[in-house]
């Protein structure tokens, strides 16, 4: 295998050369007395530490499934086992192999596929996955990708996922759910061998690469949300690709060749994913403008014509395919135009209507602001350190503000309203820069360590030893925290009340299939939470949001009777549980106008009004979930 | 630089597989599970590899940068010709994915193939240096890496075991829909959820008939169905008691008459 990089790396702020072992002068400072940490052993000694944190974390769901408190204490040294080994012998001067590093990649990816996997290992239940099930489904049914998908109305427009998925399905037999697993889990993969190849294009050092990764591996939503198998999945991979491609432009020769493996990478994220197609545009507007902001003779022209190509592309596919899109993402914007509206009258984080406060605990709480802290604090510096770089190197500048953009991250979890997830959604794109910006500085803190280690004096060098320790930790811990799932929801259990895939069910599931097998797919519904993410994918059913005047216990009032002409909803479900708890994530309903309010349960005759309306027809009952028959009845009046 | 020896060099071994990728994609497009799925993933394969050889050639990529598009092109080839085959209007089933990637991988072996007769490319000479145990520590390395691999097993063991048996609360589902215009009926189904096997009594009054009971015995996972006629005009009431005799309703269902409020 061969490894040597083009020299198109950014001009180094360390002084070692790429392939420059950076532990030929330090290793004989740091070997511990029969310690052989540093010798290849390590890797398999790093291997067996990290698959039992992996089984700790096993232990930990299981303890939830089967509610044995003592065991779910496991859950966070399990994750601390798994990623701060693989990341300190990312860091550690001993890693002088790219084979040993890529290795290290590659076991905290199946490590981490696993951490999220065995939260549900038999079944998909994440509602984002769900959605996605059932494009596929319809792809394999139907033949079409124009089928609509109710659950998620835009996925019809970004059929990427639904085109691999059902390609796969149908081609090798396998049910859908099985593809979904193997599908996702090819797309990390390609996630994290993306990332790698791009780092290393950009920085042309195997380790900033490898450390860059698996600080990229500690972003919020790394582990489980872009694990999933989401059209998010398909497409970022392909982002980090298409920009590789534009480097590899740099190369002598091949350009055909480079220019098409851009264009089918630019093809991809455009038909995939609406906002990384949006960021792909930025991006390769930010880094034509870094190229064409350079003196004549260096002046770089290639991402320019790629920064076309690609707006040309997405603007064709939202303006031709599309449309629906800019009225899907219309409520964000103007939720985060409301925010900063909000600012400006000092409403710090005010939440959106509908929509609850995220609850963390104190101490995830801490572990947030301390990793962001941290990340922050060294892409301050990196900036520092790079910024001379900028006339040499085009991509210095972008790089810098994107990494930069980590304080707009934080900043959206305090300032605006529902931050936290918007930040975390941003921090999958954000990690990017801030990652290679913070393992190139860390690269040249191990450096300068390695400079100045024999001094002689202990405490210091146990208090160094000790810090990538408790940075390693506090990355992973802020990672998980401020991710997905939250806290409440963070280990498998049994049913919660709008609980996300904790309220995914044998009977809410049953209830589903019912009726889609019973009644056909496409009627109109109301319903919980719950009842939205199950009838609209496992049930194909079109499920409407802001219900939650249906579930007043005024029956068939004026209020009740106009939302149901004006919604044509045919069909209401109630969830009898709805009563007996509160709910998990806040709110009972998708667009809940008392979220983050409740202080009792739904009154139980409030849920079982329909049953006195005029004309409604209960026409199932599992104990828990009723369905109603709203057609010719009082509501419908 | 050198210039390594390149299978895809030798002209036998590439006319092997540009032969053999068609037999792959009829293959995949009709013979059985699981020859299918082998021709598929084989045809991807070749894809992948000859696809990257192709497009970017190995001189200046590193090893994780072959791999990395060789993962990636099957991936975009499938996505893209898949849209492009339903923007055409084509039925995309199996046939059509075989051939479309049969198409594609043909194409990658003919591009390579084609570029054979051009100088061989150089490669890099360093290579990537691979971890190896110190003399006497493979078994170290090989009890490692096995008990690495056993604690993996144990864990999704644990998780699929657990996941298996986890406990949700029994059920059974009633329910009543009215079906058929011209002989209008009532489809009833009973679902049992219930941990054992369970006897149920289901009373069905149509109108103000006096209800009509049927004793059931079902079995976890069994679902009973029964068809009564009954006028549109007609309310339904549909009750299942748990047990052999009728207490408190157990489930209950009831349909109201069409255009009656």
């Amino acid at each position: 295998m061969s490894q040597k990089i083009a020299p198109t790396r950014l001009s180094a702020a360390s002084p070692a050369g790429p392939n420059r072992p950076a532990a030929a002068r330090g290793i004989g400072l740091h070997r511990r007395a029969g310690g052989d940490v540093g010798g290849p052993v390590a890797f398999p000694l790093i291997a067996l530490l990290s698959s039992v944190g992996t089984l700790a974390v096993a232990a930990a769901y299981a303890a939830g499934r089967d509610g044995w408190p003592d065991l779910s204490a496991l859950y966070w040294p399990g994750q601390l086992l798994v990623y701060v080994p693989i990341a300190l012998r990312a860091y550690s001067p001993r890693l002088t192999r790219p084979a040993e590093g890529f290795a290290l990649l590659l076991l905290l990816f199946v490590q981490q596929t696993l951490l999220f996997r065995m939260y549900s290992p038999l079944a998909l239940k994440y509602p984002d996955e769900l959605q996605h099930w059932r494009g596929t489904v319809n792809v394999i049914q139907s033949g079409r990708l124009d089928q609509a998908n109710y659950s998620l109305p835009p996925a019809v427009h970004y059929p990427g996922l639904e085109a691999l998925g059902g390609a796969l399905s149908a081609s090798t037999g396998l049910p859908p759910t099985a593809t979904a697993f193997i599908v996702a889990a090819l797309l990390h993969l390609l996630l994290v061998c993306a990332l790698y190849v791009l780092c290393l294009r950009i920085r042309a050092d195997w380790r900033v690469a490898t450390l860059a990764c698996v600080i990229y591996a500690a972003n919020p939503h790394f582990m489980f949300f872009d694990a999933m198998y989401i059209y998010q999945s398909l497409a970022l991979p392909f982002l980090l690709l298409a920009v590789w491609a534009l480097r590899l432009l740099r190369l002598p020769g091949r350009a055909a060749g480079r220019w098409v493996v851009l264009l089918i990478a630019i093809g991809v994220v455009t038909v995939s994913h609406h906002i990384t197609s949006f960021v792909m545009v930025a991006l390769l507007g930010s880094l034509a403008a870094s190229g064409l902001g350079r003196p004549r003779p260096g002046r770089e022209l290639r991402p320019v014509a790629a920064w076309l190509v690609a707006t040309a592309a997405v603007l064709a596919w939202v303006l031709l395919v599309a449309r629906d899109v800019v009225g899907y993402l219309a409520p964000v914007v103007a939720q985060l135009g409301d925010s900063a509206t909000g600012l400006l009258h000092g409403q710090l984080g005010a939440t959106a209507p509908g929509r609850a406060p995220l609850v963390e605990p104190l101490d995830e709480r801490l572990a947030t602001i301390g990793a962001l802290g941290m990340l922050a604090f060294l892409v301050v510096r990196g900036s520092r350190d790079l910024w001379p770089e900028r006339h040499a190197e085009p991509w210095t500048l972008p790089l810098i503000s994107g990494a930069l953009l980590i304080f707009a991250a934080g900043g959206l979890r305090f300032v605006a309203s529902d931050g936290a997830e918007l930040s975390g959604r941003s921090a999958t794109f954000i990690y990017v820069p801030v990652a290679l910006v913070a393992a190139i500085v860390l690269h040249d803190i191990r450096r300068r360590g390695l400079d100045h280690h024999d001094t002689g004096r202990r405490g210091l060098a146990l208090l160094g030893g000790a810090t990538p320790v408790v940075a390693a930790a506090v990355i992973l811990m802020g990672g998980v925290a401020s991710g997905w799932p939250p806290a409440w929801d963070r280990l498998p259990g049994p049913y919660l009340a709008a609980g996300f895939e904790r309220s995914v069910d044998p009977q809410g599931i049953a209830a589903a299939e019912w009726a889609l097998s019973a009644l056909g797919p496409g009627h109109r519904w109301a319903g919980d939470l719950t009842a939205y993410t199950l009838l609209a994918t496992i049930g194909d059913q079109n499920t409407v949001r802001d219900d939650g005047v249906l579930f007043d216990g005024r029956g068939a009032d004026a209020a009740a009777s106009s939302f149901v002409k004006r919604e044509d909803i045919q069909f209401l479900t109630v969830d009898l549980r709805d009563s007996m708890r509160l709910p998990a994530s806040g709110g009972y309903f998708p667009v809940d106008p008392n979220a983050g309010r409740y202080r009792s349960p739904l009154p139980r005759t409030d849920l079982t009004a329909p049953d006195r309306v005029a004309g409604v027809s209960r026409i199932y009952d599992s104990g828990d979930i009723y369905l109603y028959d709203l057609r010719g009845s009082a509501y419908d009046g | 630089m050198t210039v390594e020896r390149d299978p895809f060099a030798r002209p036998r071994w590439l006319v092997t597989v540009a032969v053999a990728v068609p037999l792959l994609g009829v293959a995949d497009a009709v013979g059985p599970q699981p020859f299918a799925a082998l021709g598929f993933a084989a045809n991807l394969t070749v894809l992948g590899v000859a696809g990257g050889r192709a497009l970017l050639g190995r001189a200046g990529l590193s090893a994780v940068e072959r791999a990395t598009v060789a993962l990636a092109l099957p991936i975009a080839v499938l996505v893209l010709g898949t849209i492009a085959a339903a923007a055409l209007r084509l039925h995309l089933d199996r046939p059509l994915w075989a051939a479309l990637v049969a198409l594609a991988a043909e194409a990658a072996a003919v591009g390579v193939l084609a570029r054979r007769g051009q100088p061989s490319e150089p490669r890099n000479r360093r290579r990537w240096p691979t971890a190896r145990p110190e003399a006497g520590r493979g078994i170290l390395w090989g009890a490692s890496l096995t008990a690495a691999g056993a604690v993996l097993a144990a864990a999704v063991a644990l998780s699929v075991w657990t996941a298996g048996r986890q406990a949700y609360p029994a059920f059974s589902a009633l329910s009543a829909i009215r079906v058929g215009s011209a002989e209008p009926s009532v489809r009833i189904e009973l679902t049992s959820e219930e941990a054992a096997p369970t006897r149920f009594i289901v009373a069905v009054a149509v109108g103000s008939a006096r209800p009509d009971s049927v004793p059931l015995r079902l079995a976890p996972g069994v679902t009973w169905r029964k068809t009564v006629p009954a006028p549109a005009s007609a309310s339904v009431t549909v009750v299942a008691d748990r047990g052999t005799r009728s207490r408190v309703p157990y489930r209950e269902v009831n349909l109201t008459p069409r255009g009656i409020r």
